[in-house]
């Protein structure tokens, strides 16, 4: 038995009268340590996906399960990064760290000791005391991953962690979350084909409007890897094959 | 850069990035227009521009507010108005700010008072000063209950507004930190709110300083409002001066001190905070 599974997994919204379908009949498995990478187009729901797996929204029909256990609702053994960090600029970087450690009732001077071992790890020592808005963007994604990595979750839920920083930060960046994420069960969302080559274990692409399965690529060797001829071929392959359900080519029902 | 920087404010600057405007004559150009009204107004009333029944020359009602200072008069109502806001508006405050963002965490309340408050809005304080007499007869009471009312509504909106626009990416955000939903609003909600509620209780408290007087005006034996009246009564207009620019010094005063108190507690919005405010323009990146 996988240690995360979707099993006949649906989901639909009513919008204006309208009945939409995001996600249909889908199924997946996840193995424990694997990195499996989510990749679409813009409205194949792969971000709703990420959130029936947080427990933030419920599937309207299916089973997620967990190590067996069906998900209810949140918790911090799944934790979610978005795309934003989404940082709380009321609280200092170390504070943000050890947000997650509190809730969980962690006493001051231990859940601070662990924010600042975080924090180390990503390189971020040095920025433990300033406020979200006096860190640039990829500082900012680095905490929040600090934040998330301290509480040791189950899963890690990323949804396009790296959309919103610079090209040359994000390859950096990729390397330093499968660096961090070793051993750990990922699902990570993209809608950038390279980014799903170099990180993931296994690629699922996902196809739009109902959101399902398309395909899924298993890859060999250790990640981050380097780009090949081999790799790239296969990403022009991809992209060929995504082109024709891109949505640009639909209208969105 | 390619663009001629000078220190010269230009319209649209602050769009253009253009600083706070640190000229060296920032300071002069805040009292400018009040100076020029001031000479205005002292000509105008010497130079029997006006009639002195309705306009008295500035420097006469600043005496005079002088000597109704130190003989302790003017301080007597400022203290019973200022008694009156501090009981009306802190009770407005105790219902109004908890009522906001229990509306605003939860919808069905919200529906269910909608109606009610878009209703009572429009009620002008003076509004209620009738039923407030034959409610409370005379005294502090009837003035208490203007306050209240007039700043309640007003409080209770503003806040659920608030509480509404608070990101919704933070409050998930904790979630899937473990956070429980009274934990995601005793840490998430409450902190995130604070800015904005800051501002409303400055806005409430202008408020306030106006349904007093509108209330002393009529149901009262003591207070701004009423020293207002009955200078009015006995054609003193120095006095009524006196009496509006004593309740504007007030306001100002509590409006900045309530603004110190949101730099202070608020320090880590950006922008916010006073050094960054007054920061030099010009810093080497």
């Amino acid at each position: 038995m996988s240690f995360l599974q979707l099993i006949h997994v649906n989901k639909h919204y009513v919008a204006n009268g309208n009945v939409i379908i995001a996600l249909h009949d889908l199924n997946l498995d996840v193995e424990r340590g694997e990195f499996v990478v989510l990749l679409g187009p813009s409205g194949c729901g792969k971000t709703t996906l990420l959130q029936i797996v947080a427990g933030l929204e419920p599937a309207s029909s299916g089973e997620v399960l967990l190590d067996g256990r069906p998900i209810t609702r949140w918790g911090a053994e799944r934790t979610l990064i978005f795309q934003q960090p989404n940082l709380f600029p009321w609280l200092t970087a170390e504070e943000n760290v050890a947000f997650g450690l509190r809730m969980a009732g962690i006493a001051a001077g231990e859940r601070l000791r662990m924010a600042r071992q975080a924090l180390e790890r990503m390189g971020l020592s040095e920025v433990g005391h300033l406020y979200p808005h006096e860190l640039s963007g990829g500082m900012q994604q680095r905490v929040a991953l600090a934040r998330a990595l301290v509480l040791d979750p189950q899963v890690l839920l990323m949804d396009e962690p790296l959309a919103a920083v610079d090209a040359l930060l994000r390859s950096r960046l990729q390397r330093e979350i499968r660096a961090t994420c070793t051993g750990k069960t990922v699902l990570f969302v993209t809608h950038s084909i390279r980014e799903a080559l170099i990180l993931a274990d296994r690629v699922i692409i996902l196809s739009p409007q109902p959101g399902h399965v398309r395909r899924e690529i298993p890859l060999d060797g250790a990640a981050p890897r380097a780009l090949s001829a081999e790799l790239v071929r296969l990403e022009e392959e991809i992209e060929q094959e995504m082109a024709t359900d891109s949505d640009a080519t639909r209208p969105r029902s | 850069m390619g663009i001629k920087k000078d220190n010269k404010p230009q319209i649209l600057g602050p769009y253009l990035g253009e600083k706070r405007p640190i000229c060296q004559h920032a300071e002069l150009q805040r009292w400018l227009l009040p100076l020029a009204l001031a000479i205005l107004w002292e000509c105008a009333a010497r130079f029997a521009l006006a009639e002195p029944l309705l306009l008295q020359p500035l420097t006469r009602v600043l005496g005079r507010g002088w000597h109704l200072l130190w003989s302790g008069r003017l301080l007597g109502d400022l203290a019973a108005s200022a008694w009156r806001v501090f009981l009306g508006f802190g009770l407005a405050l105790m219902i109004a700010i908890p009522g906001g963002i229990a509306l605003g965490l939860y919808p069905p309340l919200e529906r269910a008072s909608a109606l009610l408050l878009s209703a009572l809005r429009p009620l002008a304080p003076p509004a209620w000063i009738p039923l407030a007499i034959l409610w409370f007869g005379i005294g502090d009471a009837p003035a208490v209950f203007i306050i209240f009312v007039g700043t309640c509504s007003s409080l209770l909106v503003g806040t659920l507004a608030a509480t509404k626009a608070v990101e919704a990416q933070w409050v998930k955000t904790a979630l899937t930190l473990g956070a429980n939903r009274r934990q995601a609003v005793r840490h998430v909600i409450l902190p995130s709110l604070m800015p904005a509620l800051l501002t409303q209780a400055r806005i409430g408290l202008g408020l306030a300083w106006m349904c007093v007087i509108a209330a002393e005006m009529v149901a009262v034996r003591r207070g701004v409002g009423f020293f207002m009246m009955e200078a009015r009564n006995l054609f003193r207009t120095e006095d009524v001066l006196v009496g509006m620019m004593a309740i504007a010094i007030v306001g100002l005063s509590t409006d900045r001190l309530l603004l110190g108190l949101e730099h202070r507690l608020c320090r880590w919005r950006a922008g916010l905070d006073p050094a960054r405010l007054y920061a030099t323009p010009e810093q080497p990146r």
